[in-house]
């Protein structure tokens, strides 16, 4: 019978470490989904702070991905956080068109990242 | 390479926590389950020790689920023999009085060169020699032998059996007192220290002490080893 309650206990334990990861997953890349929208109509509308508003960008994904290594693949992260820093340096030399693209690579990234976390039968099969 | 050296210690713990948590089923000869288990796991733990870019946690949650869902199982096997059946399936009788079932030994996709093997395993080498043989769910076989090949117990000889003290166990080895031996033989750590000093031993200077129920000590003392 312990057994059998420590297995339980054992499947509870992973089931709410996969929901909470997803969760997590989810909510952060969501976040930074919308500070992508954000630093998208600040370089349309050629704010001055985009240099500043893109620094602040890589900081801000750089602290909410801080422990995702312990569920998401290292190299996934990696791509990630790199892209988010060459924003700011793009901003920062004044380089548009590299900018434009760095943002939309990150958010490519960050809707794969939504649509792979999830359960869903495309990605379970 | 510290990184490797930390995850193969962790993954090295969890596995034989999960080896303890599956109990000695898993240590013996293995069913279907049970094997199925043990590769997955195996083949589960290297990944993460070898690549370090894949968070330990992708490792440790299938096993982690493998062992729960092993456990489970063989719990509900335990309680529902339909399910037992479904899982392990059933042992199978190959040779019924000497008569060797062709058609089982073709459902179980066996040879005649496997049977030989498994009966040879058994020590019996020649096929007249069987009762009967049973494929058992773990793959092994058991063989019964005819009657002029069983071998001879006391019983046979009939008169008088005498008293069972029981299997002789090891009470006391490195310098400590076995507790479960000790149980078994129902005798306590003041008798095995009494027996001792009887034969004129000190407890340092011992390797080891068998005992059993009839209180029958055997003590072997430490050699000087250059």
């Amino acid at each position: 019978m312990k057994r059998v309650i420590t297995a339980a206990v054992l499947l509870v334990l992973v089931a709410a470490v996969s929901v909470g990861s997803v969760v997590v997953e989810c909510h952060v890349a969501d976040r930074l989904l919308q500070d992508c929208d954000a630093l998208e109509a600040a370089f349309d509308d050629g704010d001055p702070q985009l240099t500043q508003a893109a620094a602040a960008f890589a900081e801000s994904a750089e602290q909410a991905t801080g422990f995702f290594p312990y569920f998401v693949y290292h190299g996934a992260m990696d791509t990630l956080l790199e892209e988010a820093r060459a924003l700011s340096a793009l901003a920062t030399i004044g380089d548009r068109a590299g900018f434009a693209e760095a943002l939309a690579r990150v958010r490519a990234r960050l809707t794969l990242w939504i649509t792979t976390s999830r359960p869903l039968p495309e990605n379970i099969f | 390479m510290a990184i490797t050296a930390l995850r193969t210690i962790i993954i090295y713990v969890v596995l034989i926590a999960a080896m303890r948590i599956m109990g000695r089923r898993q240590l013996g000869e293995l069913q279907p389950i049970e094997l199925v288990v043990t590769l997955l796991i195996s083949d589960l733990a290297s990944i993460p020790i070898q690549e370090n870019g894949i968070p330990l946690l992708n490792g440790l949650i299938p096993i982690f689920i493998l062992v729960a869902a092993e456990i489970l199982l063989s719990a509900w096997m335990l309680k529902s023999p339909g399910i037992s059946r479904l899982i392990s399936g059933n042992p199978m009788v190959l040779i019924h009085k000497g008569h060797l079932d062709q058609k089982v030994l073709k459902k179980l996709r066996l040879s005649v060169e496997d049977l030989t093997e498994g009966l040879r395993q058994q020590n019996v080498f020649d096929l007249r020699d069987v009762q009967t043989a049973i494929a058992e769910t773990n793959g092994k076989i058991t063989v019964y032998p005819v009657i002029a090949k069983r071998a001879l117990v006391r019983e046979d000889l009939g008169g008088d059996l005498p008293p069972d003290h029981g299997m002789p166990l090891v009470v006391f080895a490195d310098g400590q007192c076995c507790d479960w031996a000790m149980q078994a033989c129902d005798i306590t750590e003041q008798d095995v220290l009494d027996a001792l000093q009887r034969q004129h031993h000190q407890k340092e200077a011992v390797l080891m002490v068998t005992a059993d129920a009839a209180g029958h000590y055997t003590i072997i003392p430490k050699e000087a080893i250059q």
